[in-house]
């Protein structure tokens, strides 16, 4: 009950405030004049990030995190030469945490060393607590511009997904694998180090499209009054 | 501020609208079959007897689990089973197998480089196409090996180590 309050409260506030941007649009519109808005180079753009989607992975169910865009304004007026658009490239790092998890998944707490050198888990946890995400996306930025410090945009791309993002990781990885090897071979561990964070970057399927409002000061930076 | 208020709305609606899509009741229990595959690593821990575990297409995967417990794995690049009395343990195509298990232990191991078993009681071995097998048992056992020069069998309880009129090898006597 309290749950459906919530949602209908959030959904008039969205259609309040889109009514509210509407209402602006209408009465200092800039969108059929090319070339009036703010000009920039750089664009800092701090968010809010939400996966509403099942990630690839562990992770499962919605997960919720912060993340960092930096935007190259790289045409100043854009690809539709009648209406006041730019085209920038953006890049930078999204963190997701999604509480939930797919599968009857665990870790391993404890492992051992078997036969034939092979590590073997002798405790796992039932259950993964938390999935951590982390996300290096390259897009590219199409806006356009509503009005002199509004717009619209939306913003296809991909994203790179660091499995294991830190060198803490990797060094564990490291030595697990390294455990049915003597310990002359740590060294050739070691020098694989920057070979296996390399490899822990793996491509992952990822779009950020859609539109979003972002309000613009004239110094290219984002805020929201 | 109005914006803010907008931008925040819009936030939360959006997440609101994803939650009946979460589900946090995957857990593995007996009974019932658990699976793991795709991805890096995975490792169930399943408590009461009677499990049933199933891994395949990952790098490490593997089954922690009581008595009676059932462990497939294939695929995977190192699979991992450790469990207590009555398991039935089964690796094939993949690059390491390791188990520890207890009494009345049946592992079968083939297609593999690596195989390593740590058994109890009156356990089963079984390996074939493999560039590795290594066994010890803490009690009897009965181990086949499609290539004996390559296996090793260690007897770490008070049977004796026996060769067998059909090649295999035993902790204990032979059946």
């Amino acid at each position: 009950m309290i749950s459906q309050l919530l949602r209908t409260l959030l959904v008039v506030l969205l259609v309040l405030g889109g009514m509210g941007v509407c209402r602006v649009a209408n009465a200092q519109s800039t969108i059929k004049r090319p070339g009036d808005h703010p000009h920039y180079v750089f664009e800092a753009e701090p968010h809010l990030v939400a996966g509403l989607f099942d990630p690839p992975g562990f992770g499962s169910g919605t997960g919720l995190g912060l993340g960092f865009r930096g935007t190259v304004e790289l045409v100043p007026n854009g690809f539709i030469s009648k209406l006041n658009n730019s085209v920038g490239i953006g890049f930078g790092l999204d963190y997701l945490r999604y509480d939930g998890w797919q599968g009857p998944r665990g870790t391993c707490e404890r492992f051992v060393t078997g036969p034939s050198g092979v590590p073997i888990c002798v405790r796992a946890s039932s259950s993964i607590g938390h999935v951590n995400y982390f996300y290096f996306p390259v897009v590219m930025q199409w806006n356009f511009w509503l009005h002199q410090k509004w717009s619209v945009f939306g913003e296809p791309g991909v994203a790179l997904r660091a499995r294991r993002p830190t060198p803490i990781h990797a060094v564990r990885a490291l030595r697990r694998r390294s455990l049915p090897h003597h310990g002359s071979h740590h060294a050739d561990d070691a020098r694989r180090l920057p070979e296996l964070l390399a490899r822990r970057l793996v491509p992952a399927v990822a779009q950020t499209a859609g539109s979003s409002a972002a309000s613009r000061s004239p110094a290219g930076d984002e805020t929201v009054p | 501020m109005r914006r803010l208020i907008s931008a925040l709305g819009l936030l939360l609606v959006l997440s609101a609208a994803a939650l009946p899509g979460c589900h946090d009741n995957d857990i593995c229990n007996p009974g019932e079959p658990c699976e793991c595959s795709g991805g890096d690593d995975c490792y169930v821990g399943c408590s009461g007897d009677g499990c049933s575990s199933r891994c395949f297409q990952m790098q490490h995967c593997g089954a922690v689990c009581e008595n009676d417990c059932s462990s497939q794995c294939f695929d995977v690049q190192e699979c991992s089973t450790s469990c207590g009395d009555d398991c039935d343990v089964a690796c094939h195509n993949a690059v390491a197998c390791g188990a520890i298990c207890g009494d009345r232990c049946h592992f079968d191991c083939h297609d593999m480089d690596r195989c390593g078993v740590r058994a109890g009681n009156a356990s089963e071995i079984n390996c074939h196409n493999f560039s590795r097998c290594d066994v010890e048992c803490t009690g009897t056992c009965h181990v086949r090996s499609a290539a004996p020069d390559v296996s090793s069998v260690k007897c770490l309880g008070k049977a004796a180590l026996t060769t067998c009129g059909d090649g295999s090898v035993a902790c204990g006597a032979c059946p």
